[in-house]
């Protein structure tokens, strides 16, 4: 957990921080909510950087699970030229793209905050003089940066060495698309975070998250994309929180959607989930206790 | 008691690890059942899980009407064999994986200590009832399969189809022995396990065809899960051959779980012997 953070006193900047010395801290005063935000954040990004051995193992089961999808989609693309608005060119890239993103979204399932529930360390957290779901927000950022860079551009590069893949043509589009996985990823921490909190409840969230996955890997188009899935289930899809995931930043990437459009969806999705998440925040901790310690 | 020879000895030790196994296991599923409701829920969330590769089969087959030459039935045929035997394996073996985790807390020396293997007393130590649940989709499909690929269910038929999902079966399972065995080398390295597992299923649940050259090799020589699943139901559906497998690879592919397995126990007992605890 990355605890190295300045203690910070006063409540989400109502005061005046302090101006002495505290350990650690030349410039002599306490940070506030941001400064301490930002500090979770890269203790969770320079956590992330230990992990050298296993972040190159996770590369190389993106980049395996890649040519096997990739090689699928070409089989397609044998049959015809065009599904939707994806020739050869771009289903590969998708599918490129998509691995590198898996880890960024927490795809794979996320149970931090609900093992600290069933052991009940989550009362540090939630006796932190910061707001729990920013806390939170600041640790999944950081940890989403690192994997960003570390899990996004190996298996596209690999990918590239075999497979004709395609790269923006207007630089803009790199910047639509970073803001639009950032939001996404966003959206992504809130949803974990709400499944997260059904621990309060439900104590072994297991399952919750085995189905969370299930759900999220294909509404997002990770499995396939979402570009094959017709009808009212492909509709459904492309409504939910999961299309700004991995469908609409990798189209964004492909300049087949434009960047604003896929913003709006994830902003409004962020929006909507950060409200569902403080709601449940204050269900849950209205009547808390806690066992053991 | 009577000296053992060496085939004696080494049977009866098989025998005394799967009793020990069971008897695990056994406890393990009796403290599953305790919480009923909550092992009907994962129960149903593992029905479930298998389903997004279903989704993507369905998604596919929406565009097109073949895959490297095999149509949606057969494909589904396909998808069922390989699964039920990721399935059965991942049932019995797969927490095997759990090598790492242990030897990393520093409980493996535990069972080292014991008089029983440490491979029979993981798998059952962890042993989940639940995962039972993963055979419903796939057993599913495979009759599915059967019914819309026009699949005449003859002597032959269902050898091939036994062999092909027993054969699948143990393969997997030596897969995940063999890959688990990176924790004594490794133990950060775990997910490299899941690129020859799960990549090795999701891999095999379309036609070999569909992959090219290099891909193909390793399908059917490295991680050779084409060889148990892919010419065994190939010989099944009567897909063109465009990879000119001859007659006899159906009947012997699935065989090949064999030498897999021995490679397993194999570099499993030299990863044991070579293993020295951090002592905790």
């Amino acid at each position: 957990m990355p605890f190295a953070v300045e203690r910070a006193t006063g409540t989400g900047g109502a005061r005046t921080p302090e101006s002495r010395p505290v350990d650690g801290h030349p410039s002599g005063s306490v940070p506030g909510p941001v400064g301490t935000y930002l500090a979770a954040a890269r203790s969770s990004f320079r956590r992330q950087t230990t992990y050298r051995v296993a972040t190159g193992a996770g590369v190389f089961t993106n980049t395996v699970f890649g040519f096997v999808l990739a090689s699928v989609l070409r089989a397609v693309y044998a049959e015809r030229d065009l599904v939707g608005d994806l020739d050869v060119v771009r289903a590969l890239t998708f599918t490129f793209v998509a691995q590198g993103l898996l880890t960024v979204m927490g795809a794979f399932g996320w149970r931090e905050v609900a093992e600290r529930v069933a052991t009940g360390d989550i009362a540090v957290d939630l006796y932190r003089p910061v707001s729990f779901s920013s806390w939170w927000a600041a640790v999944w950022l950081g940890r989403a940066a690192f994997a960003v860079v570390a899990r996004g551009v190996p298996p596209f590069l690999v990918g590239a060495l075999v497979f004709p893949l395609r790269l923006p043509e207007r630089p803009a589009t790199w910047v639509w698309f970073l803001a639009a996985v950032g939001v996404g990823t966003l959206v992504a921490s809130r949803f974990w975070l709400l499944v997260n909190l059904a621990a309060f409840w439900l104590l072994d969230v297991r399952g919750l998250v085995n189905l969370a996955v299930l759900v999220l890997t294909v509404a997002s188009g990770f499995v396939v994309p979402l570009t094959f899935i017709d009808g009212w289930a492909g509709a459904l899809c492309r409504w939910s929180p999961f299309a700004s995931l991995a469908q609409f930043p990798v189209e964004v990437f492909l300049e087949l959607r434009p960047g604003w459009r896929a913003l709006l969806h994830a902003l409004a999705w962020l929006g909507a989930l950060e409200a569902a998440v403080r709601l449940t925040l204050h269900r849950a901790t209205r009547k808390l206790v806690v066992q053991g310690g | 008691m009577a000296e053992a020879g060496p085939i004696t000895g080494a049977l009866g030790a098989v025998r005394r690890d799967l009793r020990v196994a069971a008897l695990l296991a056994r406890a393990r599923v009796r403290s599953e059942l305790q919480y009923r409701t909550s092992f009907g829920i994962f129960l149903f969330a593992q029905v479930v899980a298998t389903g997004a590769d279903l989704v993507a089969i369905t998604a596919l087959f929406s565009k097109v009407d073949a895959l490297g030459g095999w149509t949606r039935p057969q494909v589904v045929l396909l998808y069922g064999v390989t699964v039920i035997g990721f399935a059965l394996a991942d049932l019995t073996v797969s927490s095997v994986d759990l090598v790492a985790d242990w030897v990393r807390a520093g409980r493996y020396d535990r069972l080292l200590l014991r008089p029983a293997g440490p491979l029979a007393q993981l798998v059952g130590h962890e042993f989940q009832l639940r995962r039972v649940g993963r055979l419903v989709l796939p057993a599913a499909a495979l009759a599915l399969g059967v019914a819309a690929a026009d699949v005449r269910l003859d002597a032959r038929v269902v050898a091939l189809l036994t062999l092909a999902v027993v054969g699948s079966a143990l393969l997997f399972a030596a897969l995940f022995v063999l890959t688990a065995c990176l924790a004594f080398w490794s133990p950060d390295a775990e997910e490299v396990a899941s690129a020859f597992t799960y990549g090795g299923q999701l891999a095999s649940q379309y036609s070999a065809t569909v992959y090219d050259t290099w891909v193909r090799r390793w399908l059917f020589s490295l991680v050779p899960v084409a060889l148990a699943s892919y010419a065994p139901v190939r010989a099944v559906v009567g897909a063109p051959n465009p990879l000119d497998l001859p007659a006899w690879v159906a009947w012997v592919g699935p065989f090949v779980a064999v030498p897999a397995s021995g490679v397993a126990a194999l570099v499993w007992r030299r990863g044991n012997r070579r293993y020295a605890s951090t002592g905790s």
